[in-house]
């Protein structure tokens, strides 16, 4: 999941990016509103963290016109002013939420995972597919009970495609997604993290849950009803592509 | 406590008690003067009717008055008595102690009148006339007009006064039962006319009474108001406004002070939250060095902020001295010349050299370092700042003039408020928006007249009048 935090304070604005890459997000950062608006309607983010006191742009410009300009990703608000009209006036221009500084980091953790999961139709915490269940609180892909270890980047990965689960993710959207644009991305990094992530399920007794299919990109099939995700039509399977 | 309401009343009633008690004394004695003096004239006038009957004649005295002399048929008491004091005529029911007036009519003088009392309960009036006998001339064919003879006669007339007592006493008691009437109704009256005049009062007083903390919109109708409550409801108005400003100020100024503390808390929450989600030793020592500096700067911050509150307060035990205002606004301007210079700003000095304030030297000094500060940086690059000192009648005007600048008329008139800053994003943190703030508070307890204003120019004038 990549997010950007637009937030004139230095010091915030770093914290939050290194808290947030901890928790396994791809997070961009940028000081200025302008920079903020050209970054948002130039890349596909999961989630905006939008400061209101700017300079150059501020915030809730930058909202508006993230808005008429057809942008659809969530936006939380982080902001200092407190008062109710401040709330009101920031979820009209088009925030999803709105939290106030200072703030526990745990909590906006948590209100930027419950964002991107409902930008994604998803109401549950986990999510079963395959015989894998992902939890999206405790950040933990099981197979039968059991955690399968698997790294940061690996876990965005397989999150990403559980959470589209049904659609085929093509490589590039996967990139955009699971790296941050100071990352350098090999041209095989993705195929190589599939691979990873393949030969650990299968450890764990799990074969062919993510499709490839060659020169669209990788899928995995859509959950059973009340499984938590998203119900899509889609192929079975155990048909399986190279790409 | 004091109440208008009371003191009208108590006023008005007291002076109306006062006037109603003199005029019906004056009523009562006018009265009774008028019923005496009826009373005496008919007295007067009974005892010359009966002095005029008494005759001469030759040399015998009579009382030519046939008919009982009593006092049930003549309606007074009668005697008639000759010098040397014989008896010509007489009441019989006469009282025998009754004596003489001491001060006798001298004979055809005028009557003496005096009181008596004819018993323990009766009193009277009692008249004497003193004059000559009337000669009469008895020969037949003989025709003169009457005369006087050589006898003296004392005619003493008494009337009782009881009737005029009563008729007093009926005098009285209306006066009372009037003017007690009379003073009830005129209480009435007044208690009626003051609570009625006073009702604008009350209504003023309960629409202030209904005034709370938040709302603080003029309450009185102007149009409802009798024109003698006007200067206080224009006053209360005028306070009111004064108040909503000073409420909008404080309410800028906690929002700005809270945002100013929220940003370094978010910070130093964010920071630990997640050093101590991910404990690792760089970023822990990195956490730690942050939260220093983040405390340094809050701490800086409450510095400048007790400055600003506390104003002139910390120059009050410094003694005031004579500071001429240009030589001190050029040594500052100097010492900040190599940074101006790389950004080509220059200063302009203008006016009296010799112009100089009163005051702790301290407090002058953070003054005109505030103001020659602020209009230095906030200067654009290759712009200039105008200082000038000038007398102004008995005072001193100095003043400062940067630009050009963005702010419109109604940002000028902010400057002076803690916290306030051209820049909403307020992303400087090098800049707190105090200086002005700390000038508008030392400025006040020097008792300095300031002013900020937006020239044609687009300049920004501060001006400090003392």
């Amino acid at each position: 999941m990549r997010l950007l935090i637009v937030e004139d304070s230095q010091r915030l604005r770093e914290s939050l990016a290194d808290g947030l890459s901890k928790a396994g997000f791809a997070v961009d950062s940028v000081p200025d509103g302008r920079q903020g608006l050209i970054n948002a309607r130039t890349t596909d983010y999961d989630l905006i963290i939008l400061d209101l006191m700017l300079p150059g742009v501020d915030g809730l410009t930058l909202l508006r016109e993230f808005r008429q300009s057809r942008g659809t990703t969530p936006v939380l608000i982080l902001s200092a002013r407190d008062r109710v009209e401040h709330r009101i006036e920031g979820l009209r221009s088009g925030a999803d939420d709105y939290l106030v500084k200072p703030f526990s980091f745990d909590e906006l953790l948590a209100r930027v995972e419950a964002l991107s999961r409902r930008s994604r139709g998803v109401s549950a915490n986990t999510i079963t597919i395959g015989g894998v269940r992902l939890d999206l609180a405790a950040k933990e892909f099981a197979v039968s009970g059991a955690a399968v270890s698997l790294t940061p980047r690996e876990y965005s990965l397989l999150e990403y495609l559980f959470l589209k689960a049904g659609h085929t993710i093509s490589r590039a959207e996967l990139e955009e997604h699971i790296y941050d644009q100071d990352h350098q991305v090999w041209s095989n990094a993705v195929d190589s993290a599939i691979a990873a992530i393949r030969r650990k399920l299968a450890d764990a007794g799990i074969r062919e849950l993510i499709e490839t299919r060659r020169g669209h990109g990788y899928r995995v099939p859509a959950p059973g009803p009340a499984s938590g995700a998203p119900p899509t039509p889609s192929r079975p399977a155990s048909i399986r592509e190279r790409p | 406590m004091r109440s208008i309401r009371r003191t009208l009343l108590l006023s008005i009633l007291v002076a109306l008690f006062a006037v109603l008690a003199i005029a019906g004394y004056g009523v009562r004695a006018s009265a009774r003067s008028s019923l005496r003096a009826q009373h005496d004239g008919s007295l007067v006038r009974r005892a010359q009717t009966f002095a005029g009957l008494v005759m001469d004649d030759d040399d015998e005295l009579e009382f030519d008055y046939v008919g009982p002399l009593g006092e049930s048929d003549l309606g007074v008491l009668l005697s008639v008595t000759a010098d040397g004091g014989r008896v010509i005529a007489q009441s019989p029911d006469w009282p025998a102690d009754l004596a003489a007036p001491q001060t006798r009519s001298s004979a055809g003088g005028d009557p003496v009148l005096s009181d008596v009392r004819l018993s323990s309960e009766s009193h009277a009036r009692m008249v004497s006339v003193s004059r000559h006998a009337i000669e009469i001339w008895d020969e037949p064919g003989q025709e003169r007009p009457p005369t006087p003879s050589q006898f003296m006669v004392l005619v003493r007339v008494v009337g009782r006064t009881d009737a005029l007592e009563r008729a007093e006493a009926a005098v009285l008691s209306a006066l009372i039962i009037g003017g007690l009437i009379a003073a009830a109704g005129a209480a009435v009256t007044v208690w009626f006319g003051v609570t009625f005049g006073l009702r604008p009062v009350r209504r003023v007083s309960a629409a202030l009474d209904r005034l709370g903390p938040t709302d603080l919109a003029s309450p009185v109708a102007r149009q409802r108001c009798p024109k003698e409550l006007l200067p206080i409801v224009a006053a209360v108005e005028g306070l009111l406004k004064r108040l909503r400003e000073a409420v909008e100020r404080e309410r800028r100024f906690t929002d700005a002070a809270a945002h100013e503390l929220r940003t370094p808390i978010a910070e130093l929450r964010t920071i630990t939250d997640v050093a101590g989600k991910w404990p690792d030793e760089p970023r822990l020592r990195a956490a730690i060095t942050e939260a220093r500096d983040i405390a340094d700067e809050m701490e800086a911050l409450l510095v400048v902020l007790l400055d600003a509150a506390r104003g002139g307060e910390a120059y009050k035990s410094q003694r005031a001295e004579r500071i001429t205002l240009l030589p001190l606004a050029r040594q500052l301007a100097n010492g900040r010349l190599p940074h101006l210079h790389r950004r080509g700003v220059s200063f302009v000095f203008e006016g009296d050299d010799h112009a100089a304030w009163n005051g702790p030297k301290g407090a002058v000094l953070a003054i005109v370092r505030n103001l020659i500060d602020n209009a230095a940086e906030y200067t654009p690059d290759g712009g200039a700042v105008r200082v000038a000192a000038a007398q102004n009648g008995k005072g001193v005007k100095f003043e400062v003039e940067n630009g050009p600048v963005s702010l419109g008329s109604d940002e000028a008139q902010r400057i002076f408020e803690p916290f306030w800053r051209a820049d909403k994003s307020r992303s400087d943190r090098s800049h707190r928006g105090l200086g002005l703030a700390i000038v508008a508070s030392l400025a006040d307890g020097l008792h300095l007249r300031r002013d900020s204003a937006i020239t044609r120019e687009r300049r920004l004038r501060v001006t400090l009048t003392s």
